[in-house]
């Protein structure tokens, strides 16, 4: 407390950390995307490069929120 | 009988091979000596220079990876050229890899934009395809981000150089792990002393054509590609431009009032208002896409990147050789989805977006 | 943004060599794999296309030479069915032939053995004659002359009296065909008379004439389904049931 560069510094490093926990959704959302197209190509194994594309564009949407945090923390951190 | 025994002894070479190689892990990485052990790295974002300049624009050490990056593809390109050049029939060789990839590649196009439209976007995300595969795969070469200029380091902790070798009047020097040196003081210490160190440390630079530091950094010659933020930021805003390009060529001005629905609002209601502003989200969306695209590749590769050094530096036996089959299926899966992102957002919007909401 | 390392120069630097390196990459490799991939993906469905035409020719060559084979097996068939048939007519006809030769060689051996009994029988009526009348003789104690005898001796084999047969005394026989048995064959002027008669008598055209020692004497006399017995074993016989 006695130091406001190091006690910057640690908020930093915090708010980095809570800007990740948007990864949780991101998470969640990919493996249900993941789920979901596992299953379908396991019930249409004729439509699977189809489901695969659509399955891989879902997921890099839902990836997309992590992203946006980690640019987030990344600006936090190196940029703010 | 015999040829049982060779088989047993052929195994078991490889399994000393393996072994010895693990224990040389163990003894450099714990029981050696200091300068053998492997150093987290420091992490800084921006790219380094490598001290070479052209027409005074600095040369970054992940620029030099982007230009090998490059050179390998124009490799696999000149090998189709010299393939097709010869007249062959039966490809082989590089260019049976080369043509492997292209054809997957084409394939996916195609099947995304039509034989037509997929000629004429192919050259823009194949390139997409293949520039991020060589790069990501052409950083897990070792010594690739490990060998490069000794410098100071600012703040935090860095090491003292140890002279290895002299080849001609090039001196090697590596950092010994078992003297670390605080930056801060290391850079009191020598503003303190500059007056009387400065003779010996001149000549020292001179004949090592390094910069000798007290408290040092390794920084290296080449580093990947993706883990500068101007490379992948480079490739989003040009496929988020070329897509604004080809839905233009395809559907000449009216493809921009996919942003602006001025039809829906002056048709008015409730509904043209909101379709008004969906189509402003829309705009606001292509921005979205490029930082999503540039973050998403620059986020897994240098997390992977990170993830290799720092556990490399932590265990530096065994757990790197998992680490080092994630990062290849990450490179190659990160390129991929670069690729089919930008194959699909092309091919979306080369559809007419009216056409659609008539149906 | 410099401190996330983001710099316009390098920016625009990668933006440029990424232009750069896909015209280039154009220019030396894609259009040309691209095209080739087309002409061999082409190449390949004409192949399949030739391959499925020719796998088609093969069936219909197949179909063809099947039908073919049929043919020629059904013909071949025929052939050995028709060869069969005749070597079977021939074989048929050869032994008929054989056979019939046989039979005529049969009857012509017959024949020979009939004029020879008929012969040798000839023979013995004489003998038997002058047996017949030595054992008269003997029992008479007289002699008969001998024109009379044999006259008697004559009748009673032949049954013939004075030109006329003696059955066909007080008959009524009508029929086309004559059977005659006598015991020993009869005399040339006995036949003659005989036919003579019974031509007259019956109207028979036909007529002929069986040797049957077994009865004794005198003629058994066959018109059409009628038989008449003046035999000497069927007197004899009669005699023996009436004295019974």
């Amino acid at each position: 407390m006695n130091d406001p560069v190091a006690f910057v510094s640690a908020m930093k490093a915090i708010g980095a950390g809570l800007a990740m926990v948007s990864a949780i959704g991101a998470g969640i959302g990919v493996g249900i995307a993941a789920l979901g197209g596992v299953q379908a190509m396991g019930r249409n194994p004729d439509a699977a490069p189809l489901i695969q594309t659509n399955m891989i564009l879902g997921m890099a949407f839902a990836e997309a929120v992590a992203i946006y945090a980690l640019a987030v923390a990344l600006i936090i951190i190196f940029a703010a | 009988m015999s040829e049982v025994e060779t088989k047993k002894r052929r195994f078991g070479f490889k399994r000393w091979i393996v072994l010895a190689l693990i224990a040389l892990g163990v003894y450099t990485a714990f029981l050696g000596p200091t300068i053998f052990r492997p150093i987290s790295p420091v992490v800084v974002l921006p790219p380094e220079g490598t001290g070479l300049e052209i027409f005074g624009f600095p040369i970054t050490n992940t620029i030099l990876g982007t230009l090998i990056a490059d050179l390998v593809v124009i490799l696999l390109g000149l090998s189709a050229y010299r393939f097709h050049k010869s007249g062959q029939i039966v490809p082989s060789g590089v260019y049976n890899f080369f043509e492997v990839i292209v054809q997957f590649l084409w394939n996916t196009v195609e099947g995304a934009a039509g034989n037509k439209w997929g000629k004429r976007i192919f050259p823009v995300v194949a390139t997409i395809f293949l520039l991020i595969f060589v790069a990501n795969l052409s950083k897990l070469i070792p010594g690739y981000e490990s060998f490069g200029q000794i410098k100071e380091l600012h703040h935090g902790v860095g090491y003292a150089p140890v002279k290895l070798f002299t080849i001609g009047s090039l001196n090697v020097y590596t950092i010994d792990k078992g003297q670390p040196v605080e930056a801060g003081h290391a850079d009191e210490e020598h503003a303190a002393s500059d007056d009387k160190s400065a003779a010996y440390s001149v000549a020292a630079y001179a004949e090592g054509g390094d910069e000798l530091c007290h408290s040092c950094e390794v920084v290296p010659f080449l580093r990947g590609a993706a883990t500068d933020l101007n490379f992948p930021l480079a490739l989003a805003i040009s496929t988020v431009f070329l897509v604004q390009v080809f839905g233009v060529w395809a559907l000449g001005p009216a493809y921009f009032e996919k942003f602006f629905q001025i039809r829906a609002l002056v048709r008015g209601g409730i509904l043209g208002s909101v379709n008004f502003v969906v189509g402003l989200l829309e705009l606001i969306l292509e921005f979205a896409k490029v930082l999503s695209f540039s973050f998403r590749l620059f986020g897994n590769i240098f997390a992977g990147t990170l993830l290799l050094s720092i556990l490399g530096a932590l265990t530096a036996v065994l757990i790197p050789v998992g680490l080092y089959f994630f990062e290849i299926f990450f490179g190659i899966i990160q390129a991929y989805v670069f690729f089919l992102l930008a194959t699909m957002f092309i091919s979306i919007a080369l559809v007419s977006h009216h056409a659609e909401e008539h149906h | 943004m410099e401190k996330l390392g983001i710099n316009l120069g390098f920016l625009i630097f990668q933006i440029l060599n990424f232009g750069v390196l896909a015209i280039l990459m154009y220019a030396l490799g894609y259009k040309r794999i691209i095209s080739a991939l087309e002409a061999r993906k082409q190449r390949i469905a004409q192949a399949e296309e030739d391959a499925r035409v020719a796998a088609e020719a093969r069936q219909n060559a197949e179909a063809e030479a099947r039908a073919v084979l049929t043919k020629a097996q059904a013909e071949a068939a025929e052939k050995v069915r028709e060869a069969t048939e005749r070597a079977i007519v021939a074989g048929r006809e050869i032994t008929v032939q054989v056979e019939a030769e046989a039979a005529k060689a049969r009857e012509a051996a017959l024949a020979e053995a009939a004029m020879e009994r008929e012969r040798i029988l000839g023979d013995l009526r004489s003998q038997v004659a002058a047996l017949a009348i030595a054992a008269a003789q003997k029992l008479v104690g007289e002699a008969l002359d001998a024109p009379r005898q044999h006259k008697l001796i004559d009748e009673f084999f032949s049954g013939v009296k004075a030109g006329k047969v003696v059955v066909l005394e007080g008959a009524e026989l009508k029929g086309a065909t004559a059977e005659v048995t006598s015991a020993l064959p009869l005399t040339d002027a006995e036949k003659d008379s005989v036919r003579k008669d019974i031509l007259t008598k019956t109207g028979s055209q036909t007529i002929t004439f069986r040797v049957d020692p077994a009865i004794l004497g005198g003629l058994v006399l066959k018109v059409g389904d009628k038989v008449v017995d003046g035999s000497v074993a069927g007197q004899v016989e009669a005699l023996r049931q009436g004295l019974s």
